[in-house]
């Protein structure tokens, strides 16, 4: 079981792709467990729960250093998502970024 | 193009992205983002209270007879949102600086709640405790000291913001140096945490005392007429204009265009809603046309850049597969507002095709939108509904006028005519690399 915490700006549009990374990982087959939380919140969850890698979508990348700095803290890797795959077409491309 | 595009990224939106993630900025958009919840909840007790039921209706009777009470949770919510913010901004900002964020909250509500003794002196008070009236006298005295609520509304937000800053460097400085009362290491952390704050919110107190209590300085009234030429210059065509520029030309390199301006725009927005809303509930004119709801339902409908524009224009126009399929797969998170998978999915972002419409669309909307409001042919946003919401529905709700939900759907459609041309010519490239993928694969 993968933990993958999911961060965007508020919240909702990275909930989107935690929905179609689900479904990609169901036909994969593969088990993985994802939240997505706004950048407000992501320094918090992590501390509430245990995670395997912080994503980082693409509007919000200028917060990437401190957001991997958090991940740093957990001695997390933390990635950015690049824009391709911050779609429900991309889910795909994801799911290897982070089994990968 | 892209190498264009390259550049200005890094000369002109990385260090505006970076500076937006400063401490103090991220603090007041993380905190004035946080009273939103309450913002919401008291509009809906406030749309049951002014919402324009037919005239004599039993409804509208109703209302009538009941509407002070039916306000009161608005008051104490929505029209109470400066104590909300000093809280979160508090909160947030301690949080950044790594030291105890339930401390910093309470801090600067404590030192927001000093700064505001002035108003225990305002002018009505004291007349109501001089002029001899025995029923004005009970009424100020039965309750203790009387602090009028109004102060905790719009009019108190940018001190509630400016004197949790100052309440949480305090709290900050006092960690730093170890101006601290220390506890045995037996006693309990959260025990000893309580313990640390003893000094600084004594330091806060008396700070904000002086300036409040023997300075008699009204820092509500300071700090507004510090604060009101911004909110001039954001409250009008020319303002709105550059705000939805800006916020177009960051979402066109990838980047949260309006997270960026929040610390700006929300705290801005926010008073020019409760404006309007203190007006509505006195029966006065509504002044500020354009706060948050103008924004979200008349211009931003799909999000940024109106992108349900984008994607309706596509499905109409597009003959590629991936046109055809990024199209429906993005109809129905744009239809409640979200376009991060339309400017990633598409993409929009650093697409030379796609970016002039998407700049261009909502600076049109924006003058179209204004004019309709200045003209009265629309009624002003006093209601903040929550930005998921479909834009007509939002419109409506925001504005309590049926012809709002007209207005948002005429944008619709002129969006979509903005867009089509560029979608096709934009489905036109993606159909051309399709086939020659197609011949490659063939050959």
């Amino acid at each position: 079981m993968t933990n993958v915490l999911l961060v965007c700006s508020g919240g909702m549009s990275s909930a989107i792709v935690e929905k179609a990374l689900l479904k990609e990982a169901e036909e994969q087959g593969k088990d993985i467990n994802v939240k997505a939380v706004g950048s407000g919140i992501a320094g918090e969850e992590l501390n509430n729960e245990k995670y395997d890698i912080l994503l980082v979508a693409p509007q919000v990348k200028h917060m990437f250093d401190t957001l991997k700095a958090l991940a740093d803290e957990h001695s997390i890797p933390a990635k950015p998502i690049e824009p391709r795959e911050y779609s429900p077409l991309g889910a795909k491309a994801l799911l290897e970024k982070i089994l990968g | 193009m892209n190498n264009f595009f390259d550049k200005l990224s890094a000369v002109l939106g990385g260090p505006m992205a970076k500076m937006s993630e400063q401490k103090h900025l991220r603090a007041i958009r993380d905190g004035v983002v946080s009273s939103i919840p309450f913002i919401i909840v008291g509009s809906v007790f406030l749309l049951v209270g002014m919402f324009p039921f037919p005239d004599g209706s039993a409804l509208a009777l109703w209302q009538k007879a009941n509407q002070a009470t039916i306000l009161l949770p608005y008051r104490l919510t929505f029209n109470a949102m400066a104590i909300y913010v000093s809280f979160g901004v508090g909160y947030h900002l301690a949080e950044r600086y790594k030291i105890s964020a339930i401390s910093g909250g309470l801090i600067s509500v404590c030192g927001f709640l000093i700064s505001l003794a002035p108003t225990l002196f305002a002018p009505a008070n004291i007349a109501a405790l001089t002029s001899g009236n025995a029923d004005d006298l009970k009424q100020v005295t039965a309750q203790g000291l009387y602090m009028p609520i109004s102060v905790f509304s719009s009019k108190g937000i940018f001190a509630a913001i400016i004197v949790a800053l100052i309440s949480v460097e305090v709290l900050r400085l006092c960690y730093k140096y170890h101006v601290t009362i220390k506890m045995p290491e037996q006693v309990p952390a959260s025990v000893a945490r309580s313990f640390e704050a003893i000094i600084p919110v004594g330091i806060v107190t008396v700070i904000f005392s002086c300036v409040a209590i023997l300075g008699g300085l009204n820092l509500e009234t300071i700090i507004g007429t510090l604060v009101d030429p911004l909110i001039k210059v954001g409250d009008n065509l020319g303002g709105g204009l550059v705000i939805v520029f800006v916020n177009s030309f960051f979402w066109s390199f990838g980047i949260h265009g309006s997270a960026i301006m929040d610390p700006i725009t929300q705290p801005l927005w926010l008073s020019m809603l409760g404006a309007n809303t203190d007006a509505h509930t006195a029966g006065q004119v509504m002044t500020h046309l354009m706060p948050q709801p103008f924004y979200q339902f008349f211009v931003y409908i799909g999000g940024s850049g109106a992108v349900l524009g984008l994607v309706i224009a596509t499905i109409i126009v597009s003959k590629s597969a991936y046109g055809k399929s990024i199209s429906k797969a993005t109809i129905i998170p744009s239809i409640f507002n979200i376009n991060e998978p339309i400017i990633f999915g598409f993409p929009v972002m650093l697409n030379p095709i796609l970016i002039i419409p998407f700049i261009l669309t909502p600076l049109i909307l924006v003058f179209i939108s204004w004019a309709a409001t200045a003209l009265g042919l629309v009624g002003v946003a006093f209601i903040q509904p929550p930005w998921t919401l479909p834009a007509p529905i939002g419109a409506f709700l925001a504005t309590g006028d049926w012809r709002a939900i007209i207005l948002s759907l005429i944008n619709i459609v002129i969006s979509v005519f903005i867009y089509l041309p560029f979608a096709k010519a934009y489905d036109n490239q993606l159909l051309k690399e399709e086939g020659q993928k197609a011949a490659a694969k063939s050959a």
